[in-house]
């Protein structure tokens, strides 16, 4: 059975609503096929050049090279749109973050991988550290903070996940479709975290699925915290 | 709808990268830079003896690189401008096979339809491995 609970409390609550926000990449928001935000991404299977930042921090993911733009994947999930990797060479990038490095974090990803044959890299930053791999074989989800924490089998391939991360060193965790997933954290020293990449790192592990929506924050949400945004995203894409 | 309804994934022999991807510069994505970085070999590791690239494609881009496909390998210029959607189609199926052999290059199109279903697949026909790096 579906569990909406704590919508109602939630009236006029948006990412920004909490303090921190470094990140906003909104469903269907912000969506252009080309690095410089010209042409607006629409039609599905459009390719995505760029997308805006909707925190307000200008941290906007882009790739300037067209054959590794994922595409827009219309009605993907609830309605909303996805940005979809095609598993061989798609990538979006942003510049070092407005603001600094991050070193304590919290971050929530909306997402559906479709790969069965390949590890593949979700969310990432400073090509080291706060990477989050599935390896479909084993069906793993990890966090990788400068050396991998253990593994834990826990996704299924096609299947809408709303995962919230957090990066603190000492107890990095994940919380997935409201449920804290326990052994998973990766160094007990945060490690520094200078952009985002999205769909690859290290030219390998390339992601197929695609992505609804990444928030991050530049602090360490406190469970309740936590608890709201998934709630705000389970409200709008109905995942569990 | 797209405009960029067709999907192209070519896997090109390193010797040719560099070329390739700047007649690609030159002529398809002039703003864009390395189309063929994703390392490819028969162990999965380095050295490198392969890369591919996925490329959601207009048409007429499509049309211009099998025309650059078909001057290399030395084959009768597509006439792409005249020719229906069936019969480009039909035209990258009967030509296939002399590209790869007399290029080393392994083309596979598609609809850009979202689904990457031929990518797998025409990688184990390749007998190649994506070069993945170990994260320790």
């Amino acid at each position: 059975m579906k569990k909406f609970f704590n919508l109602t409390p939630l009236g006029g609550f948006t990412p920004k609503s909490l303090s921190g926000l470094v990140v906003w990449l909104k469903s269907g928001t912000g969506l252009f096929q080309e690095s410089t935000f010209a042409t607006p991404s629409i039609a599905n299977n459009d390719p995505i050049g760029g997308w805006q930042d909707q925190s307000g921090q200008g941290n906007h993911v882009v790739q300037t090279t067209a054959s590794k733009r994922p595409s827009i994947l219309t009605n993907a999930v609830n309605g909303w749109s996805g940005v979809n990797f095609d598993g061989v060479d798609d990538q979006l990038l942003s510049a070092n973050f407005t603001g600094g490095t991050l070193l304590n974090e919290t971050s929530f990803v909306v997402l559906n991988v479709t790969g069965t044959t390949e590890d593949s890299i979700m969310v990432s930053s400073n090509s080291a550290n706060g990477v989050i791999i599935n390896n479909p074989t084993a069906n793993d989800l990890n966090l990788y903070n400068g050396q991998n924490g253990a593994y834990t089998d826990i996704i299924t391939p096609g299947t809408n996940y709303i995962i919230s991360i957090l990066f603190n060193g000492a107890s990095s965790n994940i919380i997935l479709n409201g449920s804290l997933q326990s052994n998973v954290n990766p160094n007990s020293t945060p490690q520094p975290e200078e952009n985002l990449e999205i769909g690859q790192i290290f030219a390998s592990f390339p992601l197929a699925g695609y992505i609804l929506e990444i928030i991050k924050y530049n602090r360490v949400l406190t469970l309740a915290e936590r608890i709201t945004v998934d709630n705000y995203l389970n409200g709008k894409f109905r995942v569990y | 709808m797209t405009n960029f309804t067709r999907r192209l994934l070519i896997l090109i022999p390193a010797s040719r990268r560099t070329a390739f991807n700047t007649w690609i510069n030159n002529n398809i994505d002039l703003t864009g830079g390395d189309w063929f970085y994703m390392p490819l070999s028969t162990t999965g590791s380095d050295p490198a003896t392969h890369y591919w690239a996925s490329a959601a494609l207009r048409e007429t881009q499509l049309g211009l690189i099998m025309r650059q496909l078909a001057t290399m390998a030395s084959i009768t210029l597509p006439d792409w401008q005249n020719m229906t959607r069936p019969q480009r189609e039909q035209w990258v199926v009967d030509n296939l096979v002399t590209i790869r052999t007399v290029l080393g290059i392994r083309i596979r199109m598609s609809d850009n339809n979202g689904r990457e279903e031929n990518r797998d697949s025409e990688l184990a026909a390749s007998g190649l491995l994506l070069v993945s790096t170990t994260l320790l």
